[in-house]
């Protein structure tokens, strides 16, 4: 079926398009080239609305062991937020910790076509697939967690070659189905197992004696090396603790050069000054992301309202478990490779903490010059449910709707912020940017966030409107791979999207001391551990898609 | 994962046990060439996985209402006995979460209400997390790094017989001193199985402290009182006399990381979440200075598999309904054994995928049931149809999770056999009522 999107103006800034009006043809689920004479079966008169590839959130906790123990916590989201079944859609309930099917409709009507799921515990990963499998529509990844398991750390301490860390690396992503690899806390989930309460940077943790500084090199190091696309994703050492901005500007500082991906920034970028001890490190944090081109960072911007933190970081979440609201929390040590913790948390704009940690997050977006290398997220559900993603893009494209917000909350964090005196304001090519194609180019999906012959067809088409919350809530028009599966923000067809991997090389030689490994103190045989497609039922669900790696360099 | 020994046996290597909540996955098992059914476990396993693996494949016929029938007539007969309920309770709920997922899908459209055979047991678990939360271990962290390990009215061994080898006395640990330092106490019971439970050659013989088996919760008040320096004026309490509970006391402070294990099946006290409760609450405490954590001990029939993807499906971890057209929970009054005693359920689906011998429970006797079986598994009576199901790995993949609700195992196809998996025949119904072939 030949598919016209006629007459649009179209964003596609992978492209150079900058708000061009013009045609997109579709054809079997892709992009294609102007027909000759051929007449379409469908034509979408799209004139007066903007066209934009699918978004892409690629950090967004949508799956996981920890996400149902926060919903197992949160009986009460549950009961209060409700989604019927319908003739096309099942039931589901929540919303910061939303159930599978309702993540993938919800994303879908807000014209998302893809979320990666970014803390795998590698022992975890197969119920996480199994987890996936159930989220419709969106296309999906996770990046698989390494930095805190005893295998590596002991190679680590060992000094273990370059060589043999790639290998490890390599082997893990593909034994787990990861798109990437995510580092928690470096070291710091493994020593809170041992009662270590605080890590910095370098600090030698307890047992291994090897540094974060030193786990981070090593991951980032041999990720670059294997070629996988995405640089490694970074939760950094000191979440949430006040001053730690000192800690992240040294993590970018000792990089190296090598890439890296900061996540959820707002949370690593806060100062120690004034009164409270609390302040804004925005502006250095920027500076130093504006000045080093290796570096890549989403934001985690948190939006006032109950949400629910789940992280892996056990050292972070029993530090901040006193601030439980509601009163209940837990958290986890997980066999010998990490640790995960669920605190629910209330942010209120009255509160001069929650109140600059909003301001931080918008000044991080606003200062940040370079909208390839921000990216839009909420760390959902950490700041907030991806739910408030519209209402975000309105507090970064409005500034006078940006100030009236920012005059509402608590009087001693605005005089603490910056953020009145920002004037920038996104414009639609920008949110265009990082909301698709930059998402798509730093995870190496070639043929997504972008609209040019041969791309996917997964398009999202809007109706432009002064009130970008209304126009990004309920897009016109949702394409998933060429189907139309959303209209003025309801859903009018379930497809099944695509699970995004790498699957970089490996020398098998580092099979024989992991089978040893798991043999001798995993308790579980590796043949068990590693998941593969043909562990999972042919129902369309488990549509696994590799993505190819650069070439891998010599060690 | 398959060697081939003479003609007709057929040996797989590294086959995981469905058989309990601890999904050991190391057992050899040998299938016998002449009919291609027969199973033997060659090596490792327990009671449970032998009588799981080698249970005999016989009385495979679908029945309604005692009588032999093809598949089809038992399907639609199933179907139509669904088709008249306003309510239909799934449960027994014996699968992989294959399984688990077409009953969630027929639930979900058809309004009826979900739980698990061990909901009794989980619930007990979940409503500590639903009210206060805990801290909670893994496997392979006890096995590794526990120097204290407190069984809290549970032996261990008669809920995962091969607990103690897999997880407490393995030949080796990454930072614990098997023989030095590990150390074990029973607080109720002493293992019913001694050998399965017995310390490696030179490590410490485990210490047993009995106390009023019905009152865990006030032993864990006690310990909790008295870990916080608190001075008691009785000398005893729930049996124990102080003296010996402040001894335990010593051995907690001196522990670097001790972990609190119980069975929540097994607590005898009739609210015992709370027991739980005041354990998770004990555990909370110690962390403010040192590491010690719980673990949760059950799982059988996949009940943490089937609570995840309950949970990640509808938000709740079982005893939840869909009549009103979107999921509705309530850990007490949708537990399934009430809505059955209560008839307030008006038909039953009970699946036992995993053993013959998780019978549906009692009910009235106009409420009809739909058994969907391991073969030969005794149809009680007023069983109104019965469809003979495939066991998931023995005769078909599936995915199982393990008692620490993390850890997910595959499970492998062993021989074939013609029986249909749940998921089949769930599809099988759930395709008959939508009024296709």
């Amino acid at each position: 079926m030949l598919i016209r999107l006629k007459g649009g103006r179209v964003y596609d800034p992978a492209n150079k398009i900058n708000g061009k009006i013009g045609d997109i043809y579709v054809r079997n689920g892709r992009v294609v080239s102007r027909p000759g004479t051929e007449k379409p079966d469908q034509v979408y008169d799209l004139s007066g609305k903007i066209v934009m590839a699918g978004a892409i959130d690629l950090h967004s906790h949508i799956a996981g062991g920890k996400l149902n123990i926060a919903r197992i916590l949160l009986p009460e989201e549950h009961r209060d937020m409700v989604e019927d079944r319908t003739r096309l859609k099942r039931s589901g309930s929540g919303e910061p910790t939303m159930t599978s099917f309702t993540t993938g409709y919800r994303y879908a009507e807000m014209g998302y076509t893809a979320a990666f799921e970014p803390a795998m515990v590698p022992v975890n990963a197969r119920q996480c697939h199994l987890e996936m499998a159930d989220i419709p529509i969106i296309d999906k990844g996770c990046y698989a967690m390494i930095g805190n398991d005893d295998f590596f750390l002991r190679m680590l301490a060992a000094k273990k070659d370059k060589k043999a860390i790639r290998d490890y690396v390599a082997w893990m992503m593909n034994a787990t189905g990861a798109l990437g690899v995510k580092v928690v806390n470096p070291g710091g989930i493994s020593a809170f197992k041992f009662n270590g309460r605080k890590l910095d940077l370098d600090e030698k943790t307890p047992h291994y004696g090897v540094t974060p500084r030193e786990v981070l090199l090593s991951l980032a190091g041999a990720l670059e090396g294997l070629g996988v696309p995405h640089p490694l994703h970074v939760h950094g050492c000191n979440l949430g603790v006040p001053g730690n901005v000192e800690t992240t500007l040294d993590t970018i500082a000792g990089t190296g050069g090598l890439p890296m991906h900061l996540t959820h920034i707002q949370f690593h970028s806060y100062g120690a000054e004034g009164d409270r001890k609390f302040s804004s490190g925005a502006a250095r944090i920027a500076e130093a992301i504006n000045k080093n081109k290796n570096i890549t960072a989403d934001v985690g911007q948190i939006m006032f309202g109950q949400t629910v933190t789940a992280s892996g970081d056990t050292m972070a979440q029993h530090a901040h478990s006193h601030l439980a609201n509601p009163k209940k929390w837990v958290c986890m040590d997980i066999d010998c490779q990490a640790g995960c913790g669920l605190v629910p948390f209330r942010y209120r704009d009255k509160d001069f903490v929650n109140a600059l940690q909003w301001a931080i997050g918008l000044e991080t977006f606003l200062l940040v010059d370079d909208p390839w290398r921000i990216f839009l997220t909420t760390d959902h559900p950490n700041g907030a449910p991806f739910t408030s993603y519209p209402h975000l893009i309105r507090l970064l494209m409005d500034r006078s709707f940006r100030n009236d917000m920012l005059a509402t909350v608590n009087k001693h964090a605005r005089v603490a912020s910056n953020l009145g005196a920002i004037k920038r304001e996104y414009s639609l090519n920008e949110i265009a940017i990082m909301t698709r194609a930059a998402p798509a180019r730093i995870l190496g999906l070639k043929d997504r966030g972008h609209l040019a012959v041969g791309a996917a067809a997964d398009i999202t088409v809007y109706s432009e409107h002064a009130n970008k919350e209304k126009m990004f809530s309920k897009p016109d028009y949702v394409f998933k791979d060429g189907q139309l599966v959303a209209r003025n923000g309801r859903i009018v067809d379930v497809v099944w999207g695509t699970t995004h991997v790498v699957r970089p090389e490996y020398d098998s030689a580092i099979e024989r001391p992991l089978k040893t490994f798991f043999n001798d103190y995993q308790g579980i045989a590796l043949d068990n551990f590693v998941v593969r497609e043909g562990d999972f039922p042919e129902d369309g669900r488990y549509r696994f898609k590799a993505h190819p790696t650069k070439k891998r360099r010599a060690a | 994962m398959t060697t081939k020994i003479a003609n007709t046996v057929r040996q797989f290597k590294n086959v995981p046990c469905p058989f309990c909540g601890l999904c050991c996955d190391d057992l050899v098992v040998e299938r016998n060439g002449k009919d291609g059914k027969k199973l033997k476990i060659a090596k490792n396993g327990c009671d449970l996985a032998r009588r799981g693996f080698e249970a005999p494949v016989a009385g495979a016929v679908p029945k309604i209402a005692g009588k032999k029938a093809s598949f089809d007539e038992a399907v639609a007969a199933a179907a139509a006995i669904l088709k008249n309920s306003d309510r239909p309770l799934f449960s027994g709920m014996g699968t992989d979460i294959e399984g688990a997922k077409a009953v969630l899908q027929l639930a979900d459209g058809i309004g009826g209400v979900v739980d698990h055979a061990a909901s009794h047991a989980l619930f007990r678990n979940f409503r500590v997390m639903q009210n206060s939360g805990w801290m909670t271990t893994t496997v392979a962290e006890i096995r590794n790094r526990a120097d204290l390990v407190i069984f809290a009215g549970t032996d261990g061994v008669s809920v995962s017989p091969r607990f103690f080898e897999k997880c407490i006395w393995p030949k080796k640990a990454l930072f614990t001193n098997l023989q030095k330092e590990r150390e074990v106490v029973f607080l109720g019971r002493g293992p019913s199985i001694p050998s399965a439970a017995k310390p490696p050659r030179g490590g410490k013989k485990p210490t047993l402290i009995s106390y009023d088996t019905k009152c865990l919760a006030e032993l864990f008040g006690t310990l909790r009182a008295l870990y916080h320096g608190r001075r008691l004026d009785a000398k005893q309490a729930v049996g124990v006399a102080i003296s010996d509970l402040e001894k335990l006391i010593e051995k907690i402070k001196a522990a670097r990381y001790g972990v609190i294990v119980w069975a929540s099946g097994q607590i005898e006290e009739t609210f015992g979440d709370l027991a739980v409760q005041a354990i998770a609450e004990f555990i909370k405490d110690i962390n403010e200075t040192k590491r010690f954590a719980g673990f949760p001990l059950g799982g059988g029939d996949n009940a943490l598999g089937v609570a995840q993807t309950c949970t990640w499906q509808s938000g709740f971890p079982l005893r939840t309904a869909f009549g009103e057209g979107h999921p509705v929970h309530d850990p007490y009054l949708l537990s399934g054994r009430r809505l059955l005693v209560e008839g307030e359920a008006d038909a039953l689906v009970w699946t036992s995928a995993f053993r013959g011998d998780l019978l549906p429970p009692k009910r009235p006797k106009d409420t009809p049931c739909i058994l969907i079986g391991v073969p030969g598994m005794k149809v009680s009576p007023g069983a109104d149809v019965y469809i003979p199901v495939a066991t998931p790995g023995v005769d078909h993949t599936g995915s199982f999770v393990r008692t620490d609700s993390v850890v997910a195992l595959p499970l492998r196809k062993l021989r074939d056999n013609d029986l249909p998996s749940v998921a089949e025949i769930v599809g099988a119904i759930e395709t008959v009522m939508r009024g296709g072939a």
